[in-house]
């Protein structure tokens, strides 16, 4: 057999066992991702971090989970959520949630990495899930499907 | 693998589209020295690849891109909020390896190491292409949690694109 026919079977199968693992490790987020999303609805009374937001309650929320030591939560999704903010007003409530001392958010949100954004819809319900930076424009576009979603046609 | 940063509001921003380019440079190159056994393409791009590490505003990806695929819009720009930092990071490990991958082919009787390194670079490049997962921002965020590399901008996870 040629050799070159040899390295391109190498090259070839090289390229399908990553995307078996890749494959893998993505259908393990996403279905940590649907878990997330069919979380229940949450109250301002039934959550210490959320509650502690001077929230408006009928606001769509933004949970946004970080540590101290993740500088990509300070440096970049940080000012990714203040022009969220500064577009929604006080129409969105963003809840800043200390993942490593908030296990029972982290659990029931299914967060995998921070920073995690979780948008909740005006019920409390999850709306969507980004594991990683979410970019504002992404932000924006979620808020406002959680938004119409509920509005009568 | 995006390299420049665009400074515009103090969030710092990258033309990923420019980092795809580079990645499926690497990814051809690393795939056609290895299919026509030529150690002196793992060279050329361990050069290129150390390059845009170094002086990313001169690398030939960047010219390449600026030059020829930008001005016969083959691709536009696409710029996202984006540290530029661990791309640059990585670029330079993926140099490191192609440089051991070439020593050891081009000095060496380890044919079988030195295409090992090669394929890991092709792998790794092509996982950044396809599911924009950065192995080497990875390492560089974890580097800078462990307090190894003193110039951390910030230190945070990985994060896969469209996930």
């Amino acid at each position: 057999m040629p050799i070159i026919i040899i390295r391109l079977s190498i090259l070839l199968l090289a390229s399908l066992v990553t995307w078996g693992i890749v494959w893998v490790g993505r259908r393990f987020v996403e279905r940590q991702r649907q878990q997330a999303l069919a979380a229940f609805p949450v109250t301002a009374s039934s959550d210490s971090a959320i509650a502690e937001s001077h929230g408006n309650s009928s606001s769509v929320r933004i949970l946004a989970f970080s540590s101290e030591d993740c500088h990509q939560c300070h440096t970049l999704q940080a000012p990714a959520l203040q022009r969220v903010q500064d577009k929604y007003g006080d129409r969105v409530t963003i809840v800043d949630v200390d993942a490593p001392n908030e296990p029972e958010l982290t659990r029931r949100y299914h967060v995998l990495t921070v920073p995690t954004t979780v948008v909740l819809d005006t019920t409390g319900r999850p709306h969507a899930v980004n594991y990683g930076f979410a970019p504002a424009p992404k932000l924006i576009a979620q808020v406002q499907e959680a938004v119409t979603r509920l509005q009568p046609a | 693998m995006a390299t420049t940063a665009i400074q515009t509001g103090g969030t710092p921003r990258v033309d990923t589209h420019l980092g795809k380019f580079a990645q499926a440079s690497v990814v051809i190159l690393t795939a056609l020295a290895f299919l026509l056994n030529q150690p002196f393409i793992v060279l050329a791009t361990a050069i290129i690849m150390a390059w845009a590490a170094i002086a990313p505003d001169v690398s030939p990806f960047r010219l390449i891109y600026r030059g020829i695929v930008l001005p016969l819009h083959l691709w536009k720009p696409r710029v996202v909020e984006d540290d530029p930092a661990p791309h640059r990071f990585a670029q330079g490990v993926g140099a490191a390896f192609l440089i051991a991958a070439s020593i050891v082919l081009l000095l060496t009787k380890a044919y079988t190491i030195g295409w090992i390194l090669d394929l890991i670079v092709f792998v790794l490049a092509g996982i950044n292409l396809t599911v924009g997962f950065c192995a080497g921002c990875y390492v560089y965020y974890h580097l800078g949690r462990l307090g190894l590399l003193p110039r951390v901008r910030y230190q945070g996870n990985f994060h896969w694109r469209g996930v």
